[in-house]
């Protein structure tokens, strides 16, 4: 029973590897006849596939089949119900019950009904005959088609092997890529001045990228991920400084402003924070700090800058540290009522102790959910409060201890300094990548010119390509079929006026008989003068007979005018920008960027709806000066 | 030489043979029907019948009770059935000595074999009481708990057809049923037959054929059949092929399936199938007594999910693929 278990085991297991090897020493021997492959891969692929076979049927072969497997077989076959399976697991239990017994007895009385046989025919396995049709195959492709030498398949193999494709790079225009490495340098300035290890790293990862760009030693792919790999530190940055800094800096201000008549002391740092110069109010607070320390300030000194502290400390409380202490007192108050009322506390009262309590409690969880600027003003705002405490306490003598809380508030001072400059240089850093994209976009366009045959190359090439198709539009001409749009004759003049007058107008070209169109209305006003051939009508006509859609001829006159001769050179101006005088009190350049940041803020703060945030970006960078 | 375990098998094959004859008498055909209810009144369980009116739900259940020498109790279940109707209340009555004291009155539910008919017709709360009775073979009026007599045995029916007015059993007291039954419209020659005897104005005599202690010798032995470690596998299996987060479930289990089988399920098919295997005169549960037993005994245990409700796919459908997916071989 068992060794026909294993053959029955050992045939099918054959005819499914001989299935895989043979199909795969099928595909192994096309490729020969084709001279993909040298011929002596054949040996080994068909050596291989024998050897997969032969220990595919040797583990069925050895393949261990228990007691209860053969019995399961056995009992299937002949209807046992299971009677020897559960024999024989009863059998092995070491004390059978009764029953087990009897149900023991019961197997050995139908034992006789089972039939090896029956139990595991040795029958053509599945997919036998596929193998065989699959023998056959590689027979056939054996026999039929005669091998070729190696070193021939070899050549032929190497002859239409693929060139492996290279990994497209970046290709910025050449005004772009001199603008990058200017940008580089810039940047590499900017790393060099800024505190914030974090906005450093960022802004270094930048410069490589712009770095890389400016070389064309990267894919566009790669350029996109590193990208998206900034705008996320930048976003993750943004979110654990929080958006409040400039909040912050506004509060601190407004703090600052509410300090009437400051004494002398403490007006550097009040006014450092009224122009929200955090570092100038840290460089403030540490003059006052050593001044402390030498004990340079008298008891009157002192006391006025006990004052101003103090006045200070209350005005910078932020709303949630208001609404805290409210809400503290509260508490405290109930507490007490509780203690001195006990079992005749109201359960009114109680209720508004918890919810005073929970409260508080959610409180402080949103101060700890808070950016680090909102953190820092109210650590600020509680070294202040302390160090006015601490004067107040010793009767207006500056101690260690003071000393030790200003020297708090300074380092707070500085490191809210570094989170504004870090926030401004990280939304500068925001219209660079902004301008990152457009670049690699253009050279996207450009590259996608190319590759249709139509763009004229890259540089000035390819601007000029440009121009001229801009031209021939704007002249009422049709680029693909290289008619005038317009029906006008070929042998008009094409002028340009410039300022000077001189040589503005271009040599009256050749007519062409072809010209079918009427001259303009205005062609034969004053001045005007045509070509010879658009005297005379043409042949044919423009099939066009009612001109196109946006003609608007009614509404402009063409004029001419030419220069003299010898009146010296022809001047040409290109006015890029509003009039410098007059309205204007700044130049553009210069504010530019500042119009940048207040746009970069309202966009942060969700002014602009979501689907215009990237218009309104994409103006301000092309307005960017280059 | 056969021996105890040996005589005791072929009395229960007697006794069980007797039973089924007399019930036979009345019921014509459905057989396995009859064998479900069998199976679920030796193996301690309960079942519920669903079925159309007029297949003889009913009077199977009571020609059952008829043939049983046990108390038997009927329970029309109606909306305004309250849970004291069945487990009993207590009445004022007068002693002997003339005072007025509360005495508890038992409900019908304190029978051998009760007879729940259209069980889905009471209110939840009534439906509640019955069933935590079924559950905890016992009531509590009071601060008194009352024990149910043993054996005990309610068979339910319900009508699937008629759903205005009624008040499905949930799922989790669905499951306190050892097995649903489907009882199904006769053949055409088992309908002659029902004509002949029920249109010729006498009906069968049926006798008591089986006592108390019988039956519960029946469920002794039925508990004492063993069952081999890879037959139990192979119900595990199924139960486990039911739930479709298991990395064994079928393709149908994971499309058509909420929630699988509890393991009061695999119980059921564990108890259900050692009665059959001594039923049919084996001393060891077999793979096909528990194939037998999967559909009753799980059909009312796992819950569709929207798509296998959108589409009409029964639990029986299911159960047959999960059975045919699932092979006695781990």
């Amino acid at each position: 029973m068992r060794w026909r278990l294993r053959w029955r085991s050992a045939l099918s297991r054959a005819v499914v590897a001989g299935l895989a090897a043979g199909a795969v020493l099928l595909a192994v021997l096309i490729a020969a006849r084709l001279r993909l492959i040298d011929t002596s891969a054949l040996s080994v692929a068909a050596l291989a596939a024998g050897a997969v076979f032969a220990l595919a049927l040797l583990s069925g072969l050895v393949r261990r089949i228990s007691d209860l497997d053969a019995a399961g077989h056995l009992d299937r076959a002949a209807g046992l119900h299971d009677r020897l399976g559960s024999a024989i697991a009863f059998g092995a239990a070491p004390s059978p019950s009764p029953m087990q017994l009897a149900a023991i007895r019961d197997a050995e009385a139908h034992v006789d009904r089972a039939d090896p046989r029956a139990a595991a025919p040795l029958t053509w396995p599945r997919g036998g005959l596929a193998l065989l049709a699959l023998a056959a195959a590689l027979a056939g492709a054996w026999l039929l088609v005669l091998p070729v030498g190696s070193a021939e398949g070899r050549a032929l193999a190497a002859l239409r092997l693929p060139a492996p494709p290279q990994p497209e790079r970046v290709l910025l225009r050449p005004e772009d890529r001199a603008a990058l490495a200017d940008e580089a340098a810039r940047l590499t300035t900017q790393a060099a001045a800024i505190d914030d290890p974090d906005v450093k790293s960022w802004i270094a990862e930048l410069n490589e990228l712009v770095r890389a760009l400016q070389e064309g030693r990267i894919t566009p792919e790669e350029a996109h991920a590193q990208i998206a790999r900034l705008q996320k530190a930048r976003e993750e940055w943004s979110e654990r400084v929080g958006d409040e800094v400039r909040e912050v800096a506004e509060h601190a201000k407004k703090a600052a402003e509410s300090v009437k008549r400051p004494h002398r002391e403490t007006s550097p740092l009040l006014d450092a924070l009224r122009a929200e110069q955090w570092a100038a109010a840290a460089r403030a607070m540490r003059e006052l700090r050593e001044r402390t320390e030498r004990g340079e300030l008298g008891g009157k000194d002192a006391r006025g800058v006990q004052k101003d502290l103090a006045a200070l400390a209350e005005s910078l409380k932020t709303e949630s540290q208001q609404r805290e202490e409210r809400l503290k007192k509260e508490r405290d108050r109930l507490k007490k009522k509780e203690e001195a009322q006990k079992d005749r506390f109201a359960a009114r009262d109680r209720d508004r102790l918890k919810k005073t309590e929970r409260q508080l409690e959610q409180l402080r969880r949103e101060s700890e959910s808070a950016g680090e600027a909102r953190r820092q003003l109210e650590r600020l705002q509680r070294e202040m409060d302390r160090a006015a405490q601490d004067l107040a306490r010793r009767g207006g003598q500056p101690q260690q201890q003071t000393a030790e809380q200003m020297r708090q508030a300074e380092d707070i001072m500085r490191r809210l300094g570094e989170m504004t400059e870090g926030q401004r240089q990280m939304r500068v850093a925001q219209g660079r990548l902004v301008d990152l994209e457009e670049m690699m976009r253009r050279a996207g366009q450009q590259r996608g010119q190319g590759k249709n045959g139509e763009g004229e190359g890259e540089g000035e090439k390819g601007e000029k390509g440009q121009l001229e198709r801009f031209l021939v539009r704007a002249g009422g001409q049709d680029p693909q079929s290289g008619k005038n749009g317009q029906g006008k004759g070929e042998g008009e003049e094409v002028t340009l006026l410039m300022p000077g007058g001189a040589k503005a107008g271009g040599p009256p070209k050749p007519g062409g008989s072809s010209g079918a169109g009427q001259p303009s209305p205005g062609s034969g006003g004053g001045g005007s003068r045509q070509g010879d051939a658009a005297e005379g009508v043409g042949e044919g006509h423009d099939p066009r007979l009612f001109g196109a859609r946006t003609e608007q001829r009614a509404a402009g006159i063409e004029d001419q005018v030419h220069g003299a001769d010898s009146d010296g050179p022809s001047e040409s101006r290109v006015i890029r920008s509003a009039a410098s005088r007059g309205f204007a009190t700044q130049s553009w350049k210069a504010v530019h960027q500042d119009y940048s940041e207040v746009v970069e803020h309202a966009l942060e703060r969700q002014e602009i709806p979501a689907g215009q945030r990237r218009y309104v970006r994409r103006y301000f960078d092309l307005i960017r000066p280059r | 030489m056969p021996s105890d375990v040996e005589a005791r098998v072929r009395a229960f094959e007697e006794a069980t043979s007797r039973l089924t004859r007399e019930v036979g008498k009345v019921i014509v055909g459905q057989t396995e029907v009859f064998e479900g209810v069998l199976m679920a009144l030796i193996a301690g369980g309960h079942a519920l019948l669903e079925g159309v009116p007029g297949l003889g739900k009913t009077r199977l259940v009571r020609t059952l009770a008829d043939a049983l020498d046990l108390s038997f109790s009927r329970i029309q279940f109606t909306p305004d059935l309250m849970p004291s109707d069945i487990t009993g209340t207590k009445v004022a009555i007068h002693d002997e000595g003339g005072r007025t004291v509360l005495e508890f009155e038992r409900g019908p539910i304190f029978a051998n074999v009760v007879l729940a008919d259209e069980v889905n017709r009471a209110t939840p709360r009534t439906q509640s009481a019955m069933l935590e009775a079924m559950q905890e073979r016992s009531v509590t009026v009071g601060r008194t708990t009352h024990a149910l007599e043993n054996p005990f045995f309610v068979l339910a029916t319900q009508n699937p057809l008629e759903m205005d007015g009624t008040y499905p059993l949930p799922e989790a007291q669905l499951d306190r049923f050892l097995f649903k039954l489907h009882v199904d419209f006769p053949s055409a020659d088992e309908l002659h037959t029902i004509l002949d005897r029920t249109t010729q104005g006498h009906d069968e005599a049926i006798s008591p054929v089986l006592g108390k202690a019988e039956l519960l010798e029946l469920r002794r032995l039925a508990m004492d059949v063993p069952i081999a470690r890879h037959v139990q596998d192979f119900a595990v299996r199924v139960v486990e092929a039911t739930h479709p987060d298991r990395k064994s479930a079928p393709d149908v289990t994971r499309r058509y399936i909420r929630y699988g089988a509890s393991p009061r399920g695999a119980q059921a098919i564990i108890l259900t199938a050692k009665v059959r295997a001594v039923l049919s005169g084996r001393f060891a549960v077999s793979c096909d007594d528990i194939r037998h037993v999967a559909r009753p005994a799980l059909r009312h245990r796992i819950i569709r999910n929207f798509e296998g409700e959108a589409e009409g796919i029964t639990t029986d459908r299911v159960l047959d693929d999960i059975l045919r997916a699932t092979p006695e071989k781990a």
